[in-house]
């Protein structure tokens, strides 16, 4: 790794947002291309982040940062990567189901998810059934992410994937979902393709879902 | 052990590490809907009436208004997004604290307002003496959390840690204060029921806890007792890592042990129970929803079983009765903890 890349890889690990956009134009402007930025700093840097937080070093907070000082560099990135034709790694659709406004733990999967290379649709909290097909209709994602925090609201999820079948689009995407109550049995359950405990899991999950 | 232990006498008695004449039981919250439902229009006082709860909650209350379509805001600044939930998440984006600047400019709500105690008030004298008095307050999260938004929080917990410092200072301030109103209408314990934990373990390090917020809770424990009551501390999630913080900063019971995050009222009984006493957990995200009756019973007999030898034990949910516990489930736990909660334990028939 370039030491202007190895600048921002550490920037994303400290949470350290000016360092990483300085860094993210440093690179640019030494011939770095955005997709080596994006390859071989950002998204390293992310699923290091990940890992601190698997293995119990990082919390919410720190890996809050991450994400932010990453998203900092992916916003001087991405009109780049879309005007050269760059692909991310896959699509995802996001949002908390209907009845729960809960948002922090779809968040930090949406931040986890870009820091894997996935481009992010978030539709937000309380969303319908109808919403999650027509996003699907709309963006054509590669993934659907469900969240409820409730055990009440996460009745939502087996109407949601119903809905998504009666409208034919069930082979069209794979279904992860989480949140508190959710469990790898109810995943199972309720024919949902996958169920991740916390956001770099579901991250890693959406990465390997997508080899499948 | 004692017999013929009025409500009260029972929770006081729990709380104190006693042997009661039987296990009480309580809960921290119970949907409007249900209360509605299973007490054919009735109040909250007719709830814990009817099913005979050992312990009520008389906390003070806070205006809210309607500010645009679909939010409301309440006295402390806070914008929510009206929804089904009974306890909507405050907007991120509008939340009132984000710099020194703004905390400087910033009051808490008055707590010696007439209508903060009014309806506080009113359900105490009806209950003192008869049931528990149980205070719900908040402690050193909920507050700031709400004021910065979830993720502002976070965020200034790694970025800010001297702002984050200064609000929970603030904060902990209005409760303390409360304390004074609490003491002085006949509350007998606090509860307050900041959650910080998720399933997997506490949403911030422990070194950050304990370097931010614990100074602060330390000195919440320490008014409470000089107010003359005790303090029963409500957290979901797996808490393992802070509660050796909680029991040596002074508390004087936990709940609700939440077996989602793989607490075990065992372990937990056998580790703490000395210190502490321990109120939990039939579990309400499976049993008490999608339970057989039978099922019910066998999750009551197996708390008892875990918990409830020597005392210091009340049996609920393991967090609160939402909106998809069972009516029927819920009065079979109940019938469950009266029949086999009674002391002297029959261990006999708690393991058939």
């Amino acid at each position: 790794m370039s030491t202007l890349l190895e600048i921002i890889y550490q920037g994303v690990l400290e949470g350290d947002q000016s360092e990483v956009g300085a860094g993210v134009q440093n690179a640019l402007e030494t011939n770095h291309s955005p997709s080596e930025i994006l390859d071989n700093a950002l998204v390293p840097a992310m699923s290091e982040v990940g890992s601190l937080f698997e293995e119990g070093e990082y919390f919410v907070p720190e890996m809050l940062i991450s994400a932010r000082a990453m998203q900092a560099g992916m916003a001087i990135l991405k009109p780049l990567l879309v005007e050269g034709g760059v692909e991310m790694l896959g699509k995802v659709v996001i949002g908390t189901v209907q009845g729960d406004l809960h948002d922090i733990g779809k968040n930090l999967v949406t931040m986890m998810l870009e820091g894997a290379g996935f481009e992010v649709i978030d539709l937000g909290v309380d969303v319908a059934p109808e919403k999650f097909v027509e996003a699907i209709k709309d963006h054509n994602p590669d993934i659907l992410c469900m969240s409820a925090l409730l055990t009440t609201t996460m009745a939502s999820i087996p109407v949601i994937i119903e809905a998504i079948e009666q409208a034919g689009l069930r082979t069209h995407v794979k279904i992860l979902i989480g949140g508190a109550p959710v469990t790898q049995d109810y995943a199972d359950q309720v024919g949902a393709d996958g169920f991740a405990q916390d956001a770099s899991r579901a991250a890693r999950l959406a990465t390997t879902t997508l080899d499948k | 052990m004692a017999s013929n232990m009025n409500s009260q006498e029972r929770v006081l008695a729990t709380i104190r590490r006693e042997t009661p004449d039987r296990i009480p039981t309580f809960e921290w919250d119970i949907d409007p809907g249900l209360i509605t439902s299973m007490t054919n229009g009735g109040t909250y006082e007719d709830f814990i009436e009817k099913y005979d709860l050992d312990a009520i909650m008389c906390g003070p209350s806070y205006r809210k208004e309607p500010v645009e379509n679909g939010f409301t805001l309440d006295e402390w600044g806070v914008t929510r997004m009206v929804g089904h939930e009974a306890y909507p998440m405050p907007v991120h984006s509008k939340s009132p604290i984000k710099t020194m600047a703004d905390l400087e400019s910033w009051s808490p709500p008055d707590p010696y307002a007439p209508h903060r105690i009014a309806a506080m008030k009113e359900r105490i004298s009806r209950f003192k003496g008869k049931r528990a008095i149980i205070v719900p307050l908040r402690d050193v999260w909920s507050n700031p959390r709400d004021l910065m938004g979830y993720e502002g929080l976070l965020i200034k917990c790694a970025t800010e840690p001297d702002l984050v410092n200064a609000l929970v200072e603030k904060c902990i301030n209005h409760s303390i204060a409360l304390l004074d109103v609490a003491a002085e209408l006949g509350g007998d314990i606090v509860m307050s029921g900041d959650d910080i934990a998720d399933n997997n373990r506490t949403l911030i390090s422990p070194k950050m806890w304990r370097s931010i917020f614990l100074p602060h809770f330390t000195r919440w424990v320490d008014a409470i007792h000089d107010h003359d009551m005790y303090y029963w501390k409500h957290t979901d999630g797996n808490i393992r890592a802070v509660l050796g913080d909680f029991v040596e900063a002074g508390i004087d019971g936990i709940d609700p042990i939440d077996p989602v995050a793989g607490l075990d009222l065992a372990t937990i009984k056998q580790k703490w129970g000395g210190k502490v006493a321990i109120k939990g957990n039939v579990d309400c995200a499976t049993v008490l929803v999608n339970g057989s009756e039978e099922d019910v019973v066998d999750a009551v007999k197996t708390c008892i079983r875990a918990a409830g030898e020597g005392g210091g034990y009340a049996c609920s949910s393991s967090n609160s009765i939402h909106s998809g516990v069972k009516p029927k489930l819920y009065t079979t736990m109940l019938d469950a903890i009266r029949e086999y909660g009674t002391y002297p334990l029959d261990m006999d028939r708690l393991s058939q």
